[in-house]
């Protein structure tokens, strides 16, 4: 980085990748980069980066048809189940752990501080839409689980499904009589583009 | 708005009505059009899988159970559930405190061997989504969650804005501040594999 001008377009760069800049920055930052190899290769540096963003992160962390329908199955029982009255259950410990459990609510305490003072700007804007009230509100109930399914979960990172190739969830369940075995086409699809 | 977003709401709404009038077949229609999606989201912002399948879970249960709560007016379905999905996986950060990825170490055994003058082309592009993931997963969450919205799941700064709580002006700065850093980790952890790819 040699000059101030170098520093305020490397500064730019991400958003002239992403055409966020003004007009008259796109002119200042265009300019530059026809000039000066350092910034120019850090504008191609960008430009690849974006590139790999795009098309890396719509397939990052995608669900098995497995996985799906084992947490529909979750679901179902879960709405099948009454709606448990809130208790403090979660928060009680046995006596022995008792100890153990103080030195870790304070550690949750201050890191819980930590967390917060680190990104006080982040979440401290008025929402411009309802949040569901209950949703802030730590959960206390522990899930309800089918216990065997916490295994479909291994091997899944290197195997990346597409929203279209997804089944439809496990039939026959709770919620409904009629067996459903096929997604919607058209509105998988749109879902698709529109991730895309 | 693009007019296949205009049809999906459409879609939507009217199995909502569906869904409130009693017809059960109706959630399971919402499950099957979003679940891959937000299981995309959770499995992204958060750092198990099985943390991710329990907010999952979480989510599509308290969705359904306060589908009268939902407003058409105000949003569209997606960011409705997205929003309950983002803010259950904020409670999952801290709840969990979840060390940020030890990203050196991840990185430099991700690299090819210095050996190689030329690695391959699939094993360099797996490379790059490896790096580009580890990254992804190394930033905070304010910037990861905005990205991810953004670019995994192509929503617009409005809707970005919309899910976070935040303003839009916050949401569009703080995609460009985790490109910086994203740009930052990179270069810092995968220098040579950058350029052997990037640059071409
Ligand atoms: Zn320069």
């Amino acid at each position: 980085m040699n000059t101030l001008r170098c520093q305020y377009v490397q500064s730019r760069i991400a958003a002239f990748v992403n055409n966020e800049c003004t007009e008259r920055e796109r002119r200042i930052v265009g300019q530059h980069l026809d000039k000066c190899s350092t910034c120019e290769a850090a504008y191609r540096k960008q430009r690849g980066l974006q590139r790999d963003i795009k098309r890396d992160l719509p397939r990052m962390g995608s669900a098995t048809s497995g996985q799906l329908n084992a947490i529909w199955q979750r679901i179902e029982q879960d709405l099948a189940t009454p709606t448990p009255q809130p208790t403090s259950n979660a928060l009680r410990m046995p006596s022995s752990t008792w100890h153990y459990g103080l030195v870790a609510a304070m550690a949750v305490i201050l890191l819980t501080l930590a967390w917060f003072t680190d990104s006080n700007s982040v979440y401290a804007a008025v929402p411009s839409q309802p949040v569901p009230q209950d949703v802030v509100e730590p959960r206390i109930a522990t899930p309800v689980r089918i216990s065997n399914q916490q295994s479909v979960a291994i091997a899944f990172a290197t195997e990346y499904v597409t929203e279209n190739e997804q089944t439809a969830p496990a039939s026959g369940g709770i919620l409904h009589n009629t067996p459903r075995q096929t997604p919607e086409p058209v509105t998988t699809q749109t879902e698709v583009n529109r991730t895309q | 708005m693009l007019e296949h977003d205009d049809q999906q709401q459409a879609v939507d709404e009217a199995i909502i009505e569906r869904c409130m009038a009693g017809d059960q077949l109706g959630f399971t229609e919402l499950y099957e059009r979003y679940a891959a999606s937000v299981y995309r989201l959770c499995n992204t912002l958060l750092n198990t899988q099985e943390d991710a399948e329990d907010v999952v879970q979480e989510s599509f249960v308290y969705a359904f159970k306060n589908i009268d709560r939902f407003d058409s007016d105000r949003a569209t379905f997606k960011t409705w559930l997205f929003t309950i999905a983002v803010s259950r996986c904020r409670n999952m950060y801290r709840r969990k405190q979840f060390p940020l990825v030890a990203l050196s170490a991840a990185l430099q055994l991700r690299l090819p061997s210095s050996s190689g003058e030329h690695p391959e082309t699939a094993l360099a592009q797996s490379n790059v989504r490896d790096a580009v993931e580890e990254a992804v997963r190394s930033l905070a969450p304010h910037l990861r969650e905005p990205l991810v919205l953004r670019y995994a799941h192509g929503l617009t700064y409005r809707e970005i804005a919309e899910i976070m709580g935040c303003p839009q002006k916050t949401a569009e700065s703080r995609v460009r501040l985790a490109h910086q850093k994203l740009r930052k980790i990179m270069q810092g952890q995968g220098r040579s594999l950058l350029e052997e790819i990037l640059l071409i």
